[in-house]
């Protein structure tokens, strides 16, 4: 196996994290002989039950709590060094903020921690707060806000310096899902951008969708470790997905299927879309019609600043936009509500026949053959999108966008 | 710069829109308003005196309360809030994060300082400038209230060896009586002694009738010569009390120079020799006693035309008691009599007492950040009052007159040891000094910056910086 050649970004070795009463007599040890790597560019989820030690792992590395064991760097530094802190972001699992201060004041204060220019904390500001979706409510002191409202604007003051690594506890805590959705994709393009995230959450599904990989902690120790694809692949079984099948075609299937597995046991139902899913359609149909909310309201765009925008010119914009524009698939086009879904007769004759076409012709020699993406078609797109990427490095010194 | 302006920013924000500023603000001009309406005061210059005291007196101790109180609580609310946890992730000194807290904290109580302070300044001269007072009133409260005079002292009695010169005294005298004398049991000749001194203390201030009593005031300026001196002094006369008090009368007269020898010329006369010697001669200031009601403070008048300073800067003053119930009459060493002479206006003099005030907050709000830092909130602000208490002890320890015993030698050096560690509050405090018109010398308020800010607070504003620096945040915020 190859090795991993992206630069540390941070490292735990043999990490451990007594807790102590005020007479030093040990009273729990929250960490325990932890090593760990995360690299330049992972998306990193920190899992595990309460009490297991994330937040105290957290705290190590952001410098918050000491080690009594071990070994704790991130860029290579101690925590605590002040150059360390600039390259970092940080969301706490309780959005603690200034109650008198408005949603500007707020990002505003953070900013100036960073020392950057009050036109750079303008200009930020304005972009971060349109980005969490609480443009309109700049003036309001946080302590007006609701729980979701608050974590916004904690989420958007971990990022006011465009930070390298960003560490999120619970980022999606409190948040609506849309809200979770916009978070998410947030994460995935400060990854685009070479960023790195590390995340605790105990939403396994959130960090499943934007993990690169997860360390699970149980009783201050790592219990599990890896690629969430090699984690959570189940290898000894075959799923096959396919647009809704009339009841001869799944006759023929099921057929088939008895004559291939001889005796074991397996299920053919209809897919369910996932809650969030729904919820989000019916949130975008909403806004089609101009339904108004007091609420968050963010358009779900990334401020530009962080998606690397602001690097760009509109021209350079419109290729990179060609580039990298993903295929539209059926599920895309398909429209928002389910009811125009099931009305669509035609259309379910035609997936009928699509299927019955490719049981007789692919499923007898090749079960996996339906899997989407393709991997030939994947790869060439990775190659177009890098292709395009180097092109614009060159150009612009940007970054591409989602 | 901008981290530490962030935090300052933050800081007063704090402070102004949870209402902690509007709130001292109005405790202050109501503290000014009322309290100096509800003391007793007895003529033009005392009402002024009194509003000046307790007016400026409650606006220091208002304010030095309210920095400490604020120190402890804007250091610890973010930390137990969790609040900081996300300042000290950013690039930011912790250093910085104190000290950028204390500026803010001092910042406000300055401006509050300066708003106080105008309030006190701007009615006592809209009073005296009321149809209130007569001219006369007016006159008395410019010279000896509105003014900003240096004060002299005259040299202190040596009560110690008087006492014991009297103890020698008596027991000769027992002895030749044929009494015994006890020098055996432990604590006899001590409980005699003390007994003694106490006479000797009564008696170095005591004027029975018809005798003198005369001060002599060392190192005074011949620049002054021709100013305007004014003896302050108050008597009390059968008792060293407030109560029962009554008119009385006495006689001053004043030591008037006559030269014998003149200075050999082109001589310096830093050297004794070689300054003219003379002689005293007393001019009675009055033909008839003067009458007076003891048990307050009053002024003469010594003119600059009667050449009362001596060449070698001394002036010698005499009192005479004509007392009609022929009764003894009392001077208090810590009265004086003070001789003082106008220095500055009354407008700078008040300054003056404003920046040692504002240097008292100095100390105070830092003294409150550096607890506040190192400690949880109401720990922060018990050890913050127990640092004052003892200031106040160590100050009284070492401020006794007289020893009695171990117990009292172990109080003076155990008082004297916290001194070097603690700045007592009363350091700061010259509202005594600005209200009976004298002068606040730099020296003083020099000396209050070196001994107290420089040696003692800055100390501990570092140690508490130090700890806050490493200490570690994510255990304090831990639920």
């Amino acid at each position: 196996m190859a090795t991993d050649q992206r630069a540390v970004v941070a490292e735990a070795v043999g990490l451990c994290k007594e807790f102590r009463d005020f007479w030093g007599r040990p009273k729990a040890r929250a960490v325990n002989e932890v090593d760990f790597t995360v690299r330049q560019g992972e998306v990193v989820g920190l899992l595990g039950p309460n009490g297991s030690g994330k937040s105290t792992t957290v705290k190590l590395l952001l410098g918050l709590l000491y080690p009594t064991g071990g070994k704790v760097t991130v860029f290579g530094r101690s925590p605590r060094a002040v150059e360390t802190k600039r390259e970092i972001g940080y969301l706490p699992e309780e959005t603690s903020l200034y109650q008198y201060l408005t949603a500007e004041e707020t990002l505003d204060f953070f900013g100036s921690l960073f020392s950057l220019s009050p036109a750079d904390r303008r200009s930020r500001i304005s972009q971060l707060l349109e980005m969490v979706g609480l443009a309109h409510a700049r003036n309001r002191r946080v302590g007006e806000f609701s729980k979701g409202m608050a974590r916004r604007i904690g989420l958007a003051q971990a990022m006011i310096n465009d930070p390298a690594f960003l560490i999120l506890d619970e980022p999606t805590s409190g948040l609506d899902p849309l809200g979770c959705r916009e978070v998410k994709d947030l994460i995935l393009t400060l990854k685009k951008r070479g960023k790195t995230v590390l995340i605790t959450s105990h939403l396994l599904s959130d960090m499943e969708d934007v993990c690169d990989r997860v360390i699970i902690l149980y009783g201050g120790r790592v219990r599990a470790s890896g690629n969430l694809n090699e984690l959570l692949t189940v290898g000894s079984e075959t799923r096959i997905t396919t647009p809704a099948l009339g009841p001869e075609a799944i006759k023929r299937l099921m057929t088939l299927l008895r004559g291939e597995l001889k005796g074991e046991t397996f299920s053919v139902d209809h897919p369910r879309r996932s809650l969030e899913e729904f919820f989000l359609d019916v949130i975008a149909a909403a806004r089609r019609d101009s339904v108004e909310t007091s609420g968050a309201s963010g358009d779900g765009r990334i401020a530009r600043y962080l998606s690397g925008e602001e690097e760009t010119s509109p021209d350079a914009e419109k290729v990179l936009a060609a580039l990298t524009r993903e295929p539209e698939s059926p599920a895309e086009s398909a429209p928002a509500s389910i009811a125009e879904d099931a009305a669509d007769g035609e259309k379910e004759r035609q997936q009928e026949r699509a299927l019955e076409a490719l049981t007789s012709e692919v499923l007898p020699d090749a079960p996996d053959a339906g899997r989407v993406p393709e991997p030939a078609a994947d790869a060439a797109k990775e190659a177009e999108l890098a292709d395009a990427n180097a092109k614009l490095q060159d150009l612009l010194g940007g970054a591409d966008r989602k | 710069m901008k981290a530490f302006g962030g935090i300052v920013k933050l800081t007063i924000r704090h402070a102004l829109r949870s209402r902690v500023f509007l709130l001292l603000l109005a405790l202050l001009l109501l503290a000014i308003a009322v309290i100096p309406g509800t003391v007793d005061s007895s003529g033009a210059a005392d009402f002024i005196k009194v509003m000046l005291f307790y007016g400026l007196w409650s606006v220091s101790a208002i304010l030095i309360l309210s920095s400490v109180w604020l120190g402890c609580f804007i250091m610890t609310s973010d930390l137990e809030k969790n609040l900081l946890h996300l300042v000290v992730v950013k690039p930011v000194r912790r250093s910085v994060i104190w000290m950028g807290k204390w500026t803010g904290v001092l910042l406000l109580h300055l401006l509050l300082l300066a708003l106080a302070g105008g309030a006190v300044y701007g009615i006592v001269r809209y009073r005296v400038a009321g149809r209130d007072f007569s001219e006369k009133d007016r006159a008395m409260i410019r010279d000896e209230v509105l003014v900003g005079r240096r004060a002299f002292l005259p040299g202190k009695m040596d009560i110690d060896a008087q006492a014991q010169k009297m103890m020698e005294e008596k027991i000769r005298r027992l002895r030749a009586k044929g009494s015994p004398v006890d020098t055996t049991t432990p604590g006899a000749l001590d409980t005699m002694y003390k007994e003694i001194r106490t006479q000797a203390e009564a008696l170095a201030g005591e004027v029975p009738y018809g005798a003198r009593r005369s001060w002599v005031y060392e190192g005074i300026p011949l620049s002054m010569a021709d100013r305007n001196l004014s003896l302050r002094y108050r008597c009390y006369v059968e008792q060293v009390s407030t109560d029962k008090q009554r008119m009385t009368r006495l006689l001053w007269e004043v030591g008037v120079p006559q030269i014998t020898k003149e200075a050999s010329a082109g001589k310096s006369s830093v050297f004794e020799k070689d300054r003219p010697a003379y002689e005293m001669y007393l001019l009675r200031l009055s033909d008839r006693p003067v009458q007076l009601l003891t048990g307050q403070f009053h002024e003469l008048l010594l003119r600059p035309e009667w050449k009362l300073l001596t060449p070698d800067g001394k002036i010698m003053v005499v009192v005479c008691n004509a007392d009609p119930e022929k009764k003894a009459l009392y001077f208090q060493e810590s009265d004086g009599p003070k001789l003082m002479v106008a220095a500055c206006s009354f407008g700078e003099n008040y300054l003056r007492a404003l920046l040692m005030i504002a240097i008292g907050l100095l100390v105070s709000s830092g003294l409150g950040c550096a607890f506040g830092g190192m400690m949880s909130m109401p720990t922060a602000v018990f050890v913050s009052m127990s640092y004052f208490a003892a200031g106040w002890i160590a100050v009284f320890m070492t401020g006794r007159s007289y020893l009695s015993g171990l117990a009292d030698d172990i109080g003076l050096i155990v008082g004297k040891i916290m001194l070097y560690a603690v700045v007592p509050m009363s350091t700061f405090d010259v509202t005594d000094f600005l209200s009976q018109g004298e002068l606040i010398e730099w020296s003083r308020i020099g000396s209050t910056v070196f001994f107290a800010l420089i040696l003692r607070a800055l100390p501990l504003f570092f140690l508490g910086i130090w700890v806050y620096g490493r200490r570690e945040l994510g255990l304090a915020g831990r639920k």
